[in-house]
């Protein structure tokens, strides 16, 4: 995702991403992104969780007003609470 | 071993025995909006392998990954789109599309007046790319293109 973001930047345009993997998106540097704990597959929440998915897409357009220092990286408040979907993802025991 | 490196050991060890993560040493430009978000047109572009009934599913055998990508256009059936991707489980997410590619609620905020008016087309990629040289120098300058011939404002990217 940030490969393809920094392609985008770099082409002029103005971006905003959500990551899941704060690790990786720190070696990758794109402009700017929203890190949020969950797991993969279930990046705007758990499924119908229309809320959830509104207010994570407010914070997106908010930030992309707001944040104007290239390489930021912001943490979401949200967390998974439904299973251990993400830690055994982690460890490469799920997908 | 944090995931990046789990990853890496993984894919070194089933797939590709020479692959490492790609790195910068500096972050790529901020290119702030022009105006008010709710005045902006924006896009959508995922990595979640989402792709209409009518398309091609993405390739998922390669094992160098699949750089290709699909239009998927603003006013598209809801129930027309599927999912194609190794890295999750798309059965379940196929129950609610909206978790990696959250249309619905834009169509909603747009209505609102709270996300500005919404592209004429999306851009959906499939996330697992281990060679990345087509990606970096063919399909994603390829969609950059698009998006500016579009006068999108805004690019907002979703991983699965």
């Amino acid at each position: 995702m940030g490969l393809l973001q920094r392609v985008f930047d770099e082409a002029g345009l103005s971006t905003i991403s959500l990551t899941l993997v704060r690790e990786i998106t720190e070696q990758v540097k794109p402009s700017r992104a929203l890190f949020v704990e969950h797991p993969f597959g279930f990046t705007f929440g758990g499924i119908g969780d229309r809320e959830l998915q509104r207010q994570m897409l407010l914070d997106c357009l908010h930030a992309a007003e707001q944040i104007t220092t290239p390489g930021t990286i912001l943490t979401l408040p949200y967390r998974w609470t439904h299973d251990n979907l993400r830690e055994l993802q982690l460890q490469k025991k799920a997908h | 071993m944090n995931f990046a490196e789990v990853e890496r050991d993984y894919i070194r060890s089933r797939i590709l025995p020479d692959f490492d993560w790609v790195t910068y040493s500096t972050p790529s430009p901020v290119n702030r909006l022009h105006g008010p978000v709710q005045e902006s047109r924006v896009a959508l572009v995922t990595t979640a392998g989402v792709h209409t009934t009518a398309q091609s599913t993405f390739n998922l055998r390669s094992k160098t990954g699949n750089h290709s990508y699909r239009e998927i256009p603003n006013d598209v059936a809801w129930d027309e789109l599927r999912l194609s991707h190794v890295g999750y489980n798309i059965q379940k997410v196929s129950q609610d599309i909206n978790c990696v590619f959250p249309l619905q609620r834009l169509w909603e905020l747009e209505i609102a007046g709270l996300a500005g008016s919404l592209n004429r087309r999306h851009f959906s990629f499939m996330g697992y790319i281990p060679i990345v040289g087509p990606l970096l120098n063919e399909t994603g300058p390829e969609v950059a293109r698009k998006l500016q011939e579009d006068g999108v404002d805004l690019v907002l990217l979703v991983p699965a």
